[in-house]
């Protein structure tokens, strides 16, 4: 699990082109969106596209989002608990 | 109702993007691919909105926040740039995602910024600029067309000022093609100083991101007049001497002072400049400028700056005088430019 949260983070900051942040800048529950990282809505549009490029998991419902992208960490429960 | 330019910024192969000035000597390069020099862009725009940018896009936003800051001006009435090939790296970028991965899960940021106009886009967005905006596209009149449009706006009385850019990208795919099509010259043995002593065919490949405040009234901190403008397409290089000589006339313009001309090193391109400069004033100073930024579609943009700031200062850059203590007036400038002999375009500047 820990391996999968650091793997995020830095396909996070390359997905995302986050250039001033390393990984360790990242809190395992930190918030992504608003507050935390500050990221927006065309970014949970690259998060989307990074789980699927990377993890093979397409979101199956918009409404998940909120709860799967809250941090690194909530995203690699989703990935552990829908990877094929 | 005449237009003036206010503000100018300028990033290009040459260090112009920290003053509109002839004082620094300009570089020759032993390349046949000229790329701009770049500012800090953290020192214009935000950490979190200069990540999706792509270089282009930075380049513009950068060169217009100088111009508006040269013009002292907060904020632009109308953005109108003109690009032929848009944000290049970031298209490039969309299509290659789009084979690697099947047209399947597509990054949705190079996509947004594959578009003409997302540089006109941004730059509103961040000087929150609700006014008119628009991009025209139109290969090496693009810049010309944008000019346009702004004087015909200004005139109307509209608006009372105008952002205007000429911007085009070098990318490595659009550096190959150029390449393939025979369109550069081979690198060996070049020298941008030595361009127009070339006999071989195609030029130097540039880029650049010229902006420009324009008004519709003057101050004293205005650069130049744009007198007139003109394009002319599809037609005989003696159809674009008889056009231009109608134009100076028009304005009240025997020969202008000055004439920067679309030399660009290519031997046939320039049969075509000679046959219209020679056409237009024996006495005129004739300048060349495509071995100071390269060739691109949008170099008029370039030359608009050479020519405002040559005429703010009522003298001519060191480099491009070539008698000692030789008195050049210079109140008018005509910039000729052309490539492929397509499209011509013609913009008349004079002092305020």
């Amino acid at each position: 699990m820990n391996e999968l949260i650091q793997n995020l983070k830095v396909q996070i900051i390359e997905q995302l082109n986050l250039k001033d942040i390393k990984p360790e800048d990242i809190g395992d529950n930190q918030p992504l969106f608003v507050e935390g990282l500050g990221l927006d809505s065309i970014d949970a549009l690259e998060l989307i596209v990074l789980l699927q490029q990377n993890y093979g998991i397409k979101l199956a419902r918009a409404e998940e989002g909120p709860v799967v992208f809250k941090s690194v960490s909530s995203m690699a429960n989703y990935i552990m608990a829908n990877k094929k | 109702m005449d237009v003036f330019i206010k503000g100018m910024g300028n990033i290009s192969p040459q260090r112009t993007f920290d003053g509109n000035t002839i004082e620094n000597a300009f570089t020759s390069f032993e390349a046949n691919r000229l790329k701009c020099i770049e500012p800090d862009y953290s020192h214009f725009v935000d950490a979190k909105q200069i990540r999706r940018m792509s270089r282009v896009i930075k380049m513009g936003v950068a060169s217009s926040m100088l111009a508006m800051k040269d013009a002292g001006l907060q904020k632009p009435e109308a953005v109108i740039v003109g690009t032929a090939l848009g944000c290049l790296e970031d298209t490039s970028t969309f299509l290659s995602k789009m084979v690697e991965y099947k047209e399947d899960m597509l990054s949705p940021t190079a996509f947004i910024h594959s578009t003409h106009n997302t540089i006109a886009s941004q730059i509103a967005l961040l000087f929150e600029c609700r006014g008119y905006n628009s991009t025209y596209v139109h290969r090496n009149i693009s810049f010309e067309s944008a000019l346009i449009d702004a004087i015909m706006l200004l005139q109307e009385g509209s608006i009372t000022n105008a952002l205007v850019g000429g911007i085009d990208e070098l990318t490595n795919t659009s550096f190959k093609i150029l390449e393939r099509l025979g369109h550069v010259k081979q690198s060996e043995g070049l020298n941008t100083a030595n361009l127009y002593q070339s006999t071989s065919k195609g030029s130097i490949a540039g880029e650049g991101s010229a902006f420009f405040s324009l008004v519709n009234k003057p101050d004293n901190t205005c650069y130049a007049k744009i007198k007139a403008i003109k394009t002319i397409s599809f037609t005989s290089s003696d159809q674009v001497c008889e056009k231009a000589l109608a134009m100076l006339k028009e304005n009240g313009i025997k020969e202008p002072n000055v004439l920067i001309s679309a030399y660009n090193g290519d031997l046939e391109d320039d049969n075509t400049t000679s046959t219209v400069v020679n056409s237009l004033g024996m006495q005129s100073k004739v300048l060349k400028y495509k071995h100071l930024c390269g060739e691109y579609a949008t170099s008029a943009a370039f030359a608009m700056w050479l020519a405002a700031v040559i005429i703010k200062n009522k003298r001519l850059p060191q480099e491009f005088i070539t008698a000692p203590n030789s008195e050049q007036k210079i109140e008018n400038i005509l910039i000729y430019n052309h490539y492929k002999k397509i499209h011509h375009s013609l913009i008349l500047l004079s002092s305020c």
